[in-house]
């Protein structure tokens, strides 16, 4: 039972609106109610229909003049997490609400998880207070299929070196500090001033005192805490001297000199950026220079594999260079030899029935290593024809949209390589089109949980596509126990019930480790495939297993 | 840092004359004395912790002329060498250790021997103030992520303005620190759109309009009449200030933009509301839009109130601009659409007579060649020779106008000024040909009162400026002049009673007590004249500087004469006097 709402201003039949929602606010951990929060009501199917209920002291809610219909809920106030009506945790999947004519549904009860903070004091090593250091939280995290920290927030330290990182979801937490006590790291010429510049500079230091990111001390941010006396002693160490030249190709430097009125520029500051590998924590920019004469930098650098890349743009023309680079101490010198970005450019292709013009489509790329350069998307042409113009080498993940609803991404070439199913590297020396085809007609599969009681199906793929991590899909359970998905990529899908799942928990590659006999198999083609019976994995709701 | 800015403006200034004097006035020349050395450590005056890393300045006075720069380490200590004996004022600088209004800290007065070591020196740098507290919602739950301006107070002819920033934490909690003692206003701002009722509807992707927020608020609280309230920060103080936020409806504010005939634009406007009462001195916009492709634009999260819609043209092209100014009334509901109508810029077309005769006739005549950045106008072919500029600056701050110029013809005087918007403009002439100065203008057939002229919309009149003979030659004496014991040279000061509008040149000469001072030529006009002890206020910035001219009468200097002025001495216990007074809320802060 659908209802039908029209447009505002177009006569027609109506459906009666004398329906209504009520329930209340509650903070997850202690109960209190939530005033003041933004309870939004969305119509199923529907993303432009919507209606909005403020909290009032007590937590309760009224959301009136309601047609009859399927509906969600969630909830939002600043400092809280985001939560749908029915989900266990935030970000998990929330449950429809059903409403009949003229019925006042009512006792709905959302707990919001207050977020987190964590607060510490910073000092240098010289026991001073380190006023002005930032502070950054890395939570652990699964981005692309193996452990990471990624960031999640980060405050300065006060006068009194005191700092407050707030608003954090709940998770595992390490935290890093980076002080500049004088001017950022001056350039030395070669010689001379060498020996004095040898004195220990501050280097990136993760709580409670270490340099090294293995060895920082993780701890556990439970929702609606705050973790104190999170202190870090900031480390100095000898600097490497670092030297990064960077060689510009003779076209871009005349477009340099143009544009400086016709004189060569005597010294052009162009950006370079240094990330260690492995570590998603310790990336920063450096201010290098171009030219000939040769220009160190004190720079606080632990021994290992780093990454540096610099993107240039001239009129018009994007220039890059990637290199990774060993760092052992003493004095390391690099030459980044900037060349042309090439222009990837394919065909998306649409099968399958009901195939629309593919020229809404826009094809992107977003690094798969963290490298500071955003890219714009690139339309796609009536013909299916695109040209992403200006990539610069390194890991690219691609973005496809819009994704018919009910499609899937069927396959992505890059010449003869599957960048699908593995990762797609990009070189100066790329010339292979991207070729991408999207089916409109993905699989489909839907199913009752006949014992037990699950919250959560995840469906997800075996073989070959189980390292693909947008192939994985998570469905929530409606009254009946019903679940259904859509769009899948066909092939070899085990379903699991579990009772509860924390979101992206199958991230985390060790998660589903846990259930190797548990799960439906199920082979999805295109289409829809026969409803299947699933039982509710026993014993599958208590915190996360594996970590 | 500002003061640290200062002082090396006043190093410059300072190396000439004092150079001279000392062959010119100690007749003999002193003989070669061995030099001494200092040393010590600045220290916290309340906890006598070391200051590490500050800076210290160090004037020798007399004999021992000069200014030496010296750092202290990580354990607040310092040391220089190589310096002549004599008297010297020993100042510490340190950026979490602001001096009261920004002025730097006094220090104290050593004594370098020839051929010995002064040790044990001890610089206390006074610690600043603190201020702290929360942001409260109506229920007295905590409010994150609001703004805190604190803004200095209005003071004389300087309006306020924002000295610092801060951001409340989950807690609500916030520090502002270090804060230099002064009085201030400090306002707490939320922006957040309250959640409010909207029945189930299709919206556009833009969603809901918001219909509350929470009100600014001020501390002190702002008073339903007249009078500037501020509150006063001392040294070491720490001020702890609750804001307890209370909601205001707030409204969508929706119109088109049309352009008068003839008028168009590439880049879309820009659009603000400001308020009609403070709009001038707080110089924050209530709400800012920006017009879009369909010629509308939408203000959202307006409270009630009185505000001026202001727009401005801007596509670089600077004889193709247009403005619009209008008044608009915000009540509990949000106002019928607007229509905004943008009006072509006025170009006044005018004329500088010199009565000195034609620029050749001048002593210097300055080549000026226009150096231009990448992407500018290329040389300017046939360039004719330029002898100043006249400037147009709008009066009482009015929206986003700023100040527009128009290059003098070294030949015929003429030039023309463009991007004008109808109201009332100051008008000022700065020479590229030797000091000079205006002594009528004149608009249309009204002569111009206080150099204001009013433009209106229709066809603008021809503005005249004349040109002043050779400006007079003021001399000097000094009034009270500290005893003769007095260290140390004294910078005099000329400070237009009328702001000017090219910046306010102050310093005219500099001297020592006792001594005649050099003359100086000096526009005729209304002024202060105060002389302050060089390594104290020989730097003195401009807030303070509001605070001493109350010290002192206003002089007027007249055309063409010579005029010898009485120049008041303030010493630097004169100065802290009147800031003691000032921060203890005994002086009044408007002109």
């Amino acid at each position: 039972m659908t209802a039908v709402l029209l447009a505002d201003g177009i006569a027609g039949a109506q459906p009666e609106r004398n329906s209504s929602i009520a329930g209340r606010v509650l903070n997850a951990t202690t109960g209190a109610p939530v005033r003041r929060a933004l309870v939004t009501i969305g119509l199923e199917g529907r993303d432009d229909v919507m209606g909005t209920a403020p909290t009032g002291g007590d937590g309760r809610f009224l959301l009136r003049a309601l047609p009859p219909g399927r509906y969600s809920i969630s909830v939002t106030k600043t400092g809280y997490a985001v939560m749908d009506y029915g989900a266990r945790r935030p970000g998990g999947p929330g449950q429809v609400i059903t409403v009949g004519e003229n019925e006042n549904k009512s006792g709905l009860i959302i707990r919001l998880p207050q977020l987190s903070a964590i607060a510490g004091s910073v000092v240098t090593a010289g026991g001073a207070p380190a006023s002005g250091a930032y502070v950054q939280a890395f939570r652990r995290a699964f981005p692309r299929g193996k452990p990471d920290w990624i960031f999640a927030g980060g405050a300065n330290a006060d006068d009194q070196g005191h700092y407050r990182i707030f608003h954090l979801m709940p998770g595992q937490y390490i935290v890093a500090a980076r002080h500049h006590q004088n001017a950022p790291p001056r350039m030395m010429p070669p010689g001379g001033a060498a020996e004095a510049e040898q004195r220990p500079i501050p280097v990136l230091t993760y709580h409670p005192a270490t340099m090294i990111d293995a060895e920082a001390r993780s701890f556990e941010l439970k929702p609606g805490s705050e973790m104190t006396d999170v202190d870090i002693a900031v480390q100095e160490m000898t600097p490497v001297r670092l030297s990064v030249q960077v060689q510009i190709p003779p076209d871009l430097e005349q477009k340099f000199s143009a544009s400086n009125g016709g004189t060569p520029s005597p010294r052009m500051y162009l950006p370079v950026w240094l990330q260690r590998m492995g570590s998603s924590t310790g990336g920063q920019p450096l201010p290098m220079s171009a030219g000939s004469e040769q220009r160190y930098q004190a720079q606080a650098l632990l021994p290992g594999r780093y990454l540096l890349s610099s993107v240039v743009e001239a009129e018009g023309q994007r220039y890059a260079a990637r290199q990774e680079i060993s760092i052992t101490g003493g004095q390391v010198e690099v030459t980044l030899a900037l060349t042309p970005c090439i222009n990837l450019a394919g065909h998306v292709r649409l099968s399958g029935p009901n195939a629309g013009p593919v020229s809404s489509m826009t094809v992107g790329l977003v690094s798969g290593e963290n490298a500071p350069t955003a890219l714009e998307s690139a339309k796609v042409q009536a013909d299916g024809s695109y040209v992403l113009k200006g990539v610069p080498p390194g890991l690219w993940d691609i973005v496809v949209e819009p994704i018919p609803k009910g499609g899937y991404l069927k396959s992505m070439m890059l010449g003869r390589m599957d960048v699908l199913t593995k990762d797609m590297f990009i070189t100066p020396e790329t010339r292979d089109p991207l070729d991408i085809v999207v089916s409109t007609r993905g699989a489909e599969i839907r199913g009752r949980v006949e014992e037990g009681v699950a919250t959560t199906i995840l469906a997800a793929p075996q073989g070959e596509l189980a390292s693909v991590l947008s192939f994985y899909s998570v469905s929530g359970v409606d009254e009946d126990g019903g679940f259904e998905f859509h769009a899948l990529t066909p092939g070899v899908y085990r379903i699991y019930a579990f009772e509860e799942m924390a979101p992206q928990a199958w991230l985390d590659p060790d998660f589903l480790k846990n259930y190797p006999e548990d799960g439906t198999v199920v082979e999805l083609g295109e289409g829809r495939a026969p409803d299947v019976k699933v039982r509710a994995i026993p014993g599958s709701g208590s915190a996360r297993k594996g970590r | 840092m500002r003061s640290l800015a200062f002082i090396a403006m006043s190093i410059a200034l300072w190396a000439g004359p004092q150079q001279n004097r000392f062959f010119q006035d100690s007749g003999a020349q002193l003989g070669p004395q061995p030099m001494g050395s200092l040393s010590g450590r600045v220290v916290d005056a309340v906890t006598s912790e070391p200051v590490r890393e500050a800076h210290l300045m160090l004037y020798g006075f007399g004999a021992a002329a000069g200014i030496r720069s010296v750092s202290s380490d990580a354990s607040g200590q310092f040391s220089a060498g190589e310096l002549p004996a004599g008297q010297y004022q020993v100042q510490a600088l340190h950026a979490n250790y602001p001096g009261p209004l920004g002025l730097p800290q006094g220090g104290i007065t050593a004594e370098v021997l020839p051929g010995k070591e002064t040790r044990g020196l001890t610089v206390p740098l006074s610690p600043p103030g603190v201020i702290s507290g929360r942001v409260l919602d109506d229920g007295g739950e905590p409010l994150a992520n609001c703004s805190l301006i604190l803004m200095q107070s209005q003071l004389g002819r300087m309006p306020v303005q924002s000295s610092a920033f801060g951001q409340s934490n989950d807690k609500g909690e916030f520090r502002l620190a270090p804060v230099a003692p002064d009085r201030y206003v400090l306002q707490a701002k939320c922006q957040e759109a309250l959640p409010a009722e909207n029945l189930l509807s299709v919206v556009s992707p833009e969603g809901f309009d918001p219909r509350e927020t929470w009100q600014t608020a001020y501390y002190p609280d702002r008073p339903e009449g007249g009078g500037t309230p501020a509150f006063s920060v001392s040294a070491g103080a720490e001020v702890k200030v609750e804001f307890h936020m209370k909601p205001v409806s707030v409204s969508t504010v929706t119109g088109v933009v049309t352009a008068a005939p003839g008028l168009s634009w590439t880049n879309p406007p820009m659009l603000q509301l400001l308020d009609a009462e403070t709009g001038g001195t707080v110089q924050q916009p209530a709400s800012v839009a920006m017009v879009r492709a369909n010629n509308t634009f939408r203000f959202t999260m307006v409270p009630p109130g009185n505000y001026r819609l202001s727009g401005m043209i801007q596509d670089g092209v600077p004889d193709n601009t247009g403005t619009v100014e209008m008044p608009v009334s915000v009540g509990s509901a949000p106002p019928p659409p607007l229509t905004v109508q943008f009006q072509p810029s006025l170009t006044i077309a005018g004329k500088v007579e010199d009565p000195r005769g034609e620029s050749g006739a001048r002593e210097s005549n300055v080549d000026v060649r226009i150096i231009t950045g990448p992407g500018g106008p290329g040389p300017r072919p046939n360039a004719a020779p330029i002898k100043g500029s006249v400037t147009l600056m709008p009066v009482d701050g009015r929206g986003m106008l700023a100040s527009r110029a128009g290059e003098v013809n070294a030949q015929d005087g003429t030039f023309r000024v463009s991007g004008l918007a109808p109201g009332r403009w100051r008008v000022s002439y700065q020479s590229y040909q030797g000091p000079s100065w205006v002594e009528s203008v004149q608009y249309g057939d009204a002569p111009a009162q206080d150099q204001q002229i009013e433009v209106g919309q229709g066809a603008a009149g021809v503005l005249r400026l004349v040109l002043g003979g050779k400006p007079p030659t003021v001399k000097f004496e000094w009034k009270d002049p500290p005893p003769a014991s007095a260290r140390g040279t004294w910078m005099i000061q000329a400070v237009p009673v009328v702001r000017g509008a090219g910046g306010n040149q102050t310093f005219v000469s500099s001297g020592l007590p006792g001594q005649p001072i050099a003359a100086s030529s000096l526009a005729p006009g209304r002024y202060y004249f105060l002389a302050l002890e060089q390594s104290y206020g020989g730097m003195v910035n401009e807030r303070a500087l509001e605070l001493l001219i109350r010290q002192v009468e206003p002089t007027e200097i007249l055309a063409g004469s010579e005029q010898t002025v009485a120049v008041k001495c303030l010493s630097p216990g004169d100065v802290q006097r009147v800031v003691a007074e000032f921060l203890a809320g005994e002086t009044r802060l408007e002109q």
